[in-house]
């Protein structure tokens, strides 16, 4: 059960959020190719380590926002408002997540 | 009364003599006292067999004192219902308890099922695996599930109660031995929330019945200051008798707490949730046993457990003890026990070098020593009688003895560590595995990270692994694996840790492996020239001791396993004589009689023939607010949004982005930037969370406010040609009558009595229909004034008629006769997509070709040729002479009583240009001719609901 | 747990209850405008609101009706987009009382109900007992929670069960 640290709540139960899968999946423009439409629609990356994911504290303050979470350790690196730049992964405080126990695996 | 213990020693123990606790097992009654355990209480009676293995069902004693325990696993009841495969080690000797053995028949001491160990050559290891194969499983499948398995279900209600608790706290100790206890204190002057949990009924760990000295005193008087202090701190909080079951992400580790249990008096065990910033492990170590022949013999018990009963209980296991170790400590567990008084016969020690002070101390108390000796075999039948090995020098000598105490060094119980993800080596010194990459937050202290001494000293250093002897040496007592089939599982290249676990099963059994998984890792790693480092450790999962089922399931049976979601005007509807069924999450009346069917039939004809009243509140309503609602919706919805006109009501479908079928459902302009999105009842909540993340993550150039109001309203729907007249009888509604206000119209507005209400013409079943809606605190004044309005007789009608009703009328039940592959063009909305000139949500995917081809499953209706057979929803259509290939399904079928016929719909390949053609309709092993149709069976034209 | 807890379950009734969401961005100048509750909190007396969500406060009064309060949201709020509606009848309130009320809300939600994360003044929407709730903290051992009304008989059955069964 992860810890989520909602931009607006603090830290949640996973139990109270809605996933919403990888975050920034442009929408093709209307006249994209069958090709195009399919790779949104259906392909994402799912990296080993970094994502930036969606989620939604449907539960709690109905806000969706994004997680920078590490798909091996589920530590959770950062948190931002949609709408907002991605923080760049060298940039990330590690200590800048409460509650989230960050130490790093040697 | 007080019957003789013939094995409690005259004095000591951690156990209060002035009382007797009176228990049985197998029906004959037994006294112990308070403070022992359910196996130490049965050895203080002289009880020695108290299980049978899996397998083989030989004869099992106890071979620990804790909660590793593989053999005596009995059934137990205290008065909470009867429990199976209890390890009697970890159970509290409870007043009234009644412990029975499993997995024998008749009796624990004669048991049929030993004829197994006996014809065990026809069971080696995998024998599952190869009899799947070969002669035939299901021959043997009956009488291996009789045979297999431990313990037996309990049937009947569980009348025991559970609950789950939710905690946070700083610093969680696992383990109250001394260096837990020391964790919990450092942490507890620092003022951190602490919470200390000990799986046993008492803390102090080891120092129960291995007494130190620490900081100068001594560990009985350093234990009492210490649990004084700690319960001098408000920021710490202990619990006994529960035990740390599970870790997972984040931190959140599970404890099973029966201490409330055990007290009595109807107390529940509680499945607790805490979320732990740092978690500290002093869980201490396994010891493990040594490997000889038969040594899963009853009286053949690990040292450290000797001792333990003996120190702690005040029981002797025996009369006359053999010792069979490899380290240091297994020594000054056989000298304790000897001091205690029951004599040490022999100590066969595989190493050739051992301390001089143990040698001393032996030879001071004239007990013989074997050095670099080879235990052999253990002699007797029911129960060890005799320790066979041979000496120094190769020969071969006996002694006799009652009980075999082993001890083949320790093993940290680093399983939690493991599951939070911690990383493990081997440490060839202690042949043991050692905490080595601490998960985020964790620290192991004193013996479950190796350091087997308070003091700081490595106290047990075993010799290296005894070469491999072959034969029935066994490594899991539980899953009675032997040396001989982790032999054969290498023969036939099971050589990954991994296979051999599963084809041995070693390591699996419900104890997972406490005291077998070290062995049987470097067994293997012998026999495949591997280090047990090299060979690596199976992965930890929870739980890490056995957890009550009730207690994972906490209070969530009966109606608080699902919340059962109540309508405003429940017990009107249930005075009115209401069935009620799960629909989504709520209770609704499904008809109105006990007998279903005709009930049904008879609101079906109220509604085509005067006037029913149906319960429609569930119906999702979200208000859109805002000068671009228009054009949101329009993203929304395949319709034409903007052409509505406020007052308007249009029936609309939703799309998810790969252009499927979401949900339909009508909308209504209220004014011009304000709108009511009616949804269908189950996806009130899916559809509000879906708008919400369009306006949130997508389409930030759009002005609009959501507000989902659908429990604020509750709507009253009239159907039938008589629905009119019955509305009318409400004074300070509009002008009803059909021109003022058509179908697909929309008012609001105040009753006479200053009751707010919305008001939309709308049908679902085909007739003269109108939604009123008001607030939910007035439901059931509302409903019980239509009902009894006027001279019309108001009919209630269940959601089981309105879908014949919808049925009749072709109109489809998205979710029901649409699935995850129905677009809106299979359902008929090709005019409607091709007519809508601005994107929405899912226009795309419909242009793909695969979603434009003309074969697809498409929206029919079905009517039987033979008349009077049944057509069932589910039922496959297929064609004669196509090989009875599935062509689509019917999706919703009844007989329609206003018909007097089964009439249903469906999808099918190429629907829309079948009509008229035959098919056959395949059902339960039957196959019905039957017509595609039109899927409209009453008033196409529509004119009934417009009247 | 001790025998017999101290703990009271009630239903709170007559208070009428406006739900109001504001246009994204709009938030900060509605807060102003009519002193609404900052994030996780409730505030004010005869009118409280309750905070939802970054744009989306509850209002709830014993002494105004709800038509009252939406339309002096309307008046208060004029240029700013906002839905304000009647949710009187959306929600039942129970208020739990009592020494014991944390230790049972404990078993409801994985909210850290200590009173350092959790004082009085505090509203949290959360999970309560698997479903959608809003708990105030109105003193020290007091909160109330709001559920949708179709929830209300469940959440009662539920907390006199779970402080049964805690004893």
């Amino acid at each position: 059960m992860l810890t989520i640290p909602c931009p607006f709540c603090g830290d949640r139960d996973e139990a109270e959020f809605r996933y919403g899968g990888e975050a920034q999946q442009e929408v093709p423009p209307s006249g994209a190719s069958d090709g195009a439409w399919s790779d949104y629609l259906f392909h994402r990356d799912n990296p080993k380590g970094l994502m930036h994911e969606r989620w939604c504290h449907s539960y709690g303050c109905n806000q969706w926002f994004q997680v920078v979470r590490d798909t091996v350790t589920h530590r959770v690196h950062a948190v931002y408002q949609v709408g907002q730049p991605a923080p760049i992964a060298d940039e990330i405080d590690v200590g800048d997540v409460d509650g989230v126990a960050a130490k790093s695996r040697g | 009364m007080s019957s003789p213990q013939p094995f409690r020693k005259a004095e000591g123990g951690r156990i209060d003599r002035t009382r007797d606790v009176a228990f049985t097992f197998d029906g004959r009654r037994y006294l112990g006292h308070p403070g022992d355990t359910l196996a130490s209480a049965l050895l203080a009676n002289g009880v020695r067999i108290m299980g049978r293995g899996m397998k083989f069902h030989r004869p099992r004693g106890v071979l620990t004192a804790g909660i590793e325990e593989p053999n005596a696993l009995l059934s137990v009841d205290w008065g909470a219902g009867r429990i199976p495969s209890v390890r009697a080690t970890a159970m509290p000797l409870l007043e009234g308890l009644e412990g029975r053995s499993q997995n024998c028949f008749p009796s624990v001491n004669f048991d049929v099922g030993r004829v197994l160990d006996y014809t065990r050559a026809l069971w080696p290891a995998g024998f599952y695996y190869k009899m799947f194969k070969w002669p035939n499983w299901h021959a043997f499948e009956w009488a291996v599930r009789r045979a297999g398995g431990l313990g037996r279900v309990p049937g009947g209600t569980d009348p025991a109660r559970y609950r789950h608790v939710n905690g946070h706290c700083a610093v969680l100790v696992v383990g109250s031995g001394p260096s837990g206890l020391m964790a919990a204190l450092a942490a507890g002057r620092r003022g951190e929330d602490v919470l200390l949990v000990e799986q046993d009924s008492e803390f102090g760990g080891s120092l129960l019945h291995d007494p130190m000295e620490i900081d100068g005193t001594g560990s009985d008087a350093w234990l009492a200051a210490t649990l004084a202090e700690l319960d001098g701190m408000d920021n710490v909080r202990r619990m006994a008798n529960a035990t740390v079951a599970g870790c997972y992400d984040h931190n959140l580790l599970t404890i099973h707490d029966r201490g409330a249990a055990y007290r009595g008096d109807g107390g529940v065990e509680s499945f607790w949730k805490v979320r732990a910033k740092q978690v500290v492990l002093a869980t201490g170590a396994f010891e493990q046993p040594m490997l000889f022949g038969k040594n899963d013999l009853p009286g053949v018990m690990l040292a450290g457990a000797v001792r333990k009963y003996a120190s702690r209980f005040a029981v002797d296991c025996g009369r006359r003890v053999a010792g069979v170790v490899n380290n240091d400590s297994g020594w000054r567990a056989l000298l304790a026990v000897h001091d205690g008084g029951a004599p040490v016969c022999a100590i066969v020690d595989t190493r050739r070098d051992v301390e001089a002070d143990l040698l001393e101390a032996a030879g001071a108390r004239g007990i013989p020593v074997y050095r670099g000796a080879t235990p052999l075999k253990a002699r007797g039948s029911r129960g060890v009688r005799a320790l066979r090995f041979a000496d120094g020098e190769g020969t071969v000598q006996q002694v006799d003895c009652d009980v075999i105490a082993m001890s083949g060094g320790w093993n940290p119980a680093t399983q939690l560590y493991s599951q939070a993800g911690g990383k493990l080596r081997y440490d060839a010194a202690l042949h043991c595995f050692l905490p080595d990459q601490d998960p985020a937050g964790w620290e192991a202290v004193g013996a479950a990270s190796g350091s087997f001494a308070p003091g700081g000293g490595a106290s047990v250093l075993p010799s290296a692994p005894a070469p491999v002897r072959t034969g029935r040496q066994w490594v899991d007592f539980q899953h009675d694996v032997t040396v001989a089939d982790i032999e054969l599982a290498v023969r036939e290249d099971y050589i990954s840790v991994e296979h051999m676990k599963r084809y041995t099963t070693a390591g699996m059994a419900v104890d997972q492996g406490k005291t077998s998984n070290l062995n049987a890792l470097t067994l293997l790693g012998q026999l495949t020239g591997r280090t047990p480092g090299e060979v690596g450790t199976t992965t930890s999962r929870p739980q890490f001791a056995p957890v009550t089922m009730g207690a994972i399931a906490g209070n969530r049976r009966g109606d608080f396993y699902r919340p059962p979601k109540l309508l405003a005007a429940h017990d009107w509807h249930a005075a009115q004589g209401a069935v009620f069924d799960d629909y989504g999450s709520w209770k609704r009346p499904a008809c109105y009689g006990p007998d279903r069917d005709a009930a049904i039939a008879r609101e079906v004809l109220a509604v085509r023939q005067s006037v029913g009243l149906f319960d429609g509140s569930p119906l999702g309503k979200i208000e859109v607010r805002g000068p671009d609602a228009a054009t949101f919706l329009d993203r929304i919805y395949v319709n034409n949004v903007p052409s509505l006109k406020p007052g308007r009501v249009r029936y609309g479908l939703m799309l998810n982005e790969n252009g499927i079928v979401m949900d339909d459902g009508v909308f209504v302009r209220i004014a011009e930037d304000h709108f009511l999105v009616n949804t269908t009842s189950g996806n009130a909540d899916r559809v509000a969370a879906w708008l919400e993340e369009w306006h949130q993550c997508e389409y930030f150039d759009i002005e609009v406010v959501l507000s989902p109001v659908t429990s604020q309203w509750a709507v009253a729907t009239l159907a039938g040609p008589e629905a009119r007249t019955v509305l009318e009888s409400l004074p300070g509604l509009i002008d009803l009558s059909t021109s003022n206000f058509p179908h697909m119209r929309f008012a609001e507005g105040r009753l006479a009595d200053d009751t707010p209400y919305r008001l939309q013409r709308v049908s679902f079943s085909g007739e003269q229909s109108y939604e009123l809606s008001v607030p939910s605190s007035c439901a059931v004044s509302i409903f019980e004034r239509l009902r009894s309005a006027a001279d019309v007789g108001v009919v209630p009608v269940g959601v089981e008629a309105l879908m014949v009703l919808r049925t009749e009328k072709g109109f489809i039940h998205v979710g029901v006769d649409t699935d995850g592959t129905t677009n809106p063009l299979d359902i008929g909305f090709g005019g409607v997509v091709a007519r809508k000139q601005r994107e929405f949500i899912g226009a795309r995917s419909l242009a793909r070709p695969n979603d434009q081809r003309a074969d697809r499953r498409q929206l029919v209706g079905f009517e039987l040729l033979d008349g009077d057979a049944g057509l069932a929803a589910g039922a496959h259509v297929v064609t004669a002479g196509n090989g009875m290939r599935s062509e689509g399904f019917v999706t919703s079928a009844f007989r329609s009583p206003t018909l007097g016929r089964p009439i249903g719909i469906g999808l099918i390949e190429g629907g829309f240009g079948r009509k008229g053609e035959e098919v056959l309709v395949y059902d339960a092993g039957r196959t019905t001719p039957a017509r595609v149709v039109d899927p409209c069976f009453y008033d196409p034209a529509g004119e009934r609901m417009r009247a | 747990m001790p025998d017999g807890l101290d703990i009271r379950i009630e239903q709170a009734t007559d208070r009428a209850l406006v739900s109001l969401r504001v246009a994204r961005g709009a938030a900060e100048e509605a807060a102003r405008r009519l002193h609404l509750a900052l994030p996780l909190c409730v505030a004010g007396e005869d009118r409280q609101s309750l905070w939802l969500g970054p744009d989306h406060w509850l209002l709830a009064s014993t002494t105004r009706a709800a038509s009252d309060m939406i339309e002096h949201c309307a008046a208060t709020l004029d240029g700013v987009l906002h839905n304000a509606v009647d949710q009187s009848a959306a929600f039942s309130v129970l208020r739990v009382a009592g020494a014991d009320v944390r230790g049972v809300l404990a078993s409801g939600a994985a909210l850290d109900f200590r009173a350092s994360s959790f004082p009085p003044g505090g509203c949290r929407p959360t999970r309560f007992a698997q479903v959608a709730v809003a708990i105030v903290a109105t003193g020290a051992d007091e909160f109330e929670i709001y559920v949708d009304r179709g929830y209300g008989k469940y959440l009662r059955d539920w907390l006199e069960d779970a402080v049964l069964i805690a004893e």
